[in-house]
C-alpha cells in the first residue's frame, strides 16, 4: 500500500499530473457554460451550493488561475501549493461541466488519482527512496484500480453476464452511428455487424476491468494493463467518440515508473565502467538516502 | 530497520484510508458525490427497444422541428438531463426551462410558438438493413 520511491519520480509525476490539469483547463469548453439559463442548471455534489451557472467572467479567471498554477508546478515554483490550486480549478470547472445535466467521468480519475498527491511532501531528495514518497502512488494506484473494477463491478450488477454475451455492445454501436457520435462510422458498424467480434470486444473490456485490481498487487503487470486501459480508451474514441485521453494519461503516468526507464536507458548508454559504477551504487538507493539532496 | 524517512506520516495513513473508503462506498452504495462516484459507464445493457426523450419546437408556419441542442451553446447541451429531471420540476421551472430554449433558437433566427416534449420508444434492428422506427407520445407542451 505505502512504496518506497524517490524524490525524482514524486516530481515528475505531480508535474505530468499538473501538465494534464492544465490541458484539460485550457481546452475544455468551459467558457461557453456561462450565462446558462438558471432553469437549465442541474448541480452535482458539492456544486449544490451555487445558486446557478457562473458567468463567463468567473470561469475563464478561474481558467488562468488554474493554469499559472500549472506553469509554477511545472517550474518547479511552490509545486504543492501550486498543484493544489491547479487541482482545485479543475475540480471546480469540470463540476461545473457535469452540472449541465450528465455525470461525466472524463476528468474524474484525473481529478480522484491526483488527490494524494496534494498531500505529497516535499521534494527534498530525488535519488533516495523512501514510503514518505511512495505512499501517494500506493493510493493513486488503488484508486485507478478500484475506478476500473468499479467500472466494470456495476455492468455485471446491472447487466449481469448478458452485457457481454448479448448483443449489448452492438446496439451500443449502432446509437453510436446513429448519433453520429462514432469517429470511424464504419469502423463501428464493422464491429457491430459482427456478433463474434463484439462480444470478443466486450469480454475484453469487461476482463480487463474487472482484472485491474491486479496491477495493484503485482507491480510487473501494470505496462500490460496500461496497453490494455489505451487499447480501451482508444476504442472507445474510435467507436463512440468519448473522449477519455485524461484516463489514459493518468494511467501511464501513475502506473509506469518512467524515472526508472530514463535511469536505465542511460545506464544501456553509458560505458561499461559506468554501468558496472551504476550496479554498485543501484542497491543502496532502495534501502537508504545516502546521496547528496538536491532541490525539487 | 525502519528509518525516520522510510516511516509513512500518520496523515497519510488516515488520509489513505478515508479516501479508499470514499471511493469504495459511492461505488457499492450507488451515491453520487461527484468526483466520488458509482462509476457507472455503460452499465445497463442496450436492448433492441429504448427509451429516450425528444424536444421540438413549433415555428410560425405550425411546422415541428427537433430542437437542434448540438447548434446552441454547451450550456444547453444537457437537454437530456433537463428531459429526464423535467417531471420533477415546479410548474414555474417548467416554464422557465421552456423559454430558457425559447430564447436560445429565437437568437439563432428561429421563430418559435411553442416547445414540446415526446417521450420516445425507439425499436433498432440490427444486421445490415438496419431499421429504426420511433413512436413518440406528447409529455409536455409549453406555449413560448
Amino acid at each position: 500500500m505505502f512504496p518506497a520511491e524517490t524524490g525524482r519520480r514524486l516530481a515528475w509525476v505531480r508535474a505530468g499530473l499538473a501538465a494534464v490539469i492544465g490541458l484539460r483547463i485550457a481546452l475544455g469548453p468551459y467558457p461557453q457554460l456561462g450565462g446558462q439559463p438558471k432553469a437549465l442548471f442541474l448541480p452535482v455534489s458539492f456544486m449544490r451550493l451555487l445558486p446557478a451557472m457562473p458567468p463567463t467572467a468567473v470561469i475563464v479567471a478561474v481558467q488562468i488561475i488554474g493554469v499559472t498554477a500549472v506553469l509554477a508546478v511545472v517550474a518547479g515554483r511552490a509545486p504543492r501549493a501550486s498543484f493544489a490550486v491547479s487541482w482545485a480549478a479543475l475540480l471546480f470547472l469540470a463540476g461545473l461541466r457535469t452540472s449541465v445535466g450528465k455525470i461525466l467521468h472524463n476528468d474524474v480519475l484525473l481529478l480522484v488519482a491526483s488527490m494524494p498527491f496534494l498531500l505529497a511532501p516535499r521534494v527534498e531528495e530525488r535519488d533516495g527512496r523512501s514510503r514518505a514518497c511512495g505512499w501517494p502512488f500506493g493510493a493513486a494506484t488503488a484508486a485507478i484500480a478500484l475506478a476500473y473494477f468499479f467500472s466494470g463491478f456495476a455492468k455485471l450488477r446491472h447487466s449481469g453476464i448478458e452485457w457481454v454475451t448479448g448483443d449489448n455492445l452492438r446496439y451500443v454501436l449502432y446509437a453510436s452511428t446513429l448519433g453520429s457520435r462514432a469517429r470511424f462510422e464504419s469502423m463501428a458498424l464493422f464491429v457491430a455487424d459482427r456478433p463474434w467480434l463484439a462480444k470478443t470486444l466486450a469480454a475484453t473490456l469487461l476482463g480487463t476491468e474487472l482484472a485491474f485490481p491486479i496491477a495493484f498487487i503485482w507491480r510487473r503487470s501494470r505496462p500490460a494493463f496500461v496497453v490494455l486501459a489505451v487499447g480501451l480508451h482508444l476504442g472507445t474514441w474510435f467507436l463512440l467518440g468519448l473522449d477519455y485521453w485524461a484516463w489514459i494519461a493518468v494511467d501511464v503516468l501513475v502506473l509506469v515508473d518512467w524515472t526508472a526507464v530514463q535511469r536505465g536507458r542511460s545506464v544501456n548508454r553509458a560505458t561499461p565502467s559506468a554501468k558496472s559504477a551504476a550496479k554498485m551504487t543501484s542497491w543502496p538507493r532502495r534501502s537508504s538516502m545516502a546521496r547528496p539532496a538536491s532541490r525539487g | 530497520m525502519t528509518t525516520r524517512a522510510d516511516r509513512v506520516p500518520r496523515v497519510a495513513v488516515v488520509f489513505t484510508v478515508v479516501f479508499l473508503v470514499l471511493l469504495v462506498a459511492p461505488a457499492v452504495g450507488e451515491w453520487n458525490a461527484w468526483p466520488f462516484t458509482g462509476w457507472q459507464l455503460f452499465s445497463h445493457v442496450r436492448a433492441a427497444d429504448q427509451s429516450g426523450w425528444r424536444a421540438t419546437y413549433v415555428d410560425d408556419a405550425g411546422v415541428e422541428r427537433t430542437i437542434p441542442f448540438g447548434s446552441l451553446p454547451r450550456s444547453y447541451h444537457g437537454s437530456l438531463g433537463v428531459l429526464k429531471s423535467f417531471s420533477s420540476f415546479s410548474a414555474a421551472r417548467r416554464t422557465a426551462v421552456c423559454d430558457a430554449w425559447a430564447s436560445a433558437l429565437r437568437q439563432r433566427g428561429h421563430a418559435v410558438r411553442a416547445i414540446n416534449l415526446y417521450r420516445t420508444h425507439t425499436h433498432l434492428r440490427l444486421g445490415h438493413q438496419r431499421v429504426v422506427r420511433t413512436r413518440s407520445s406528447l409529455a409536455y407542451s409549453c406555449a413560448s
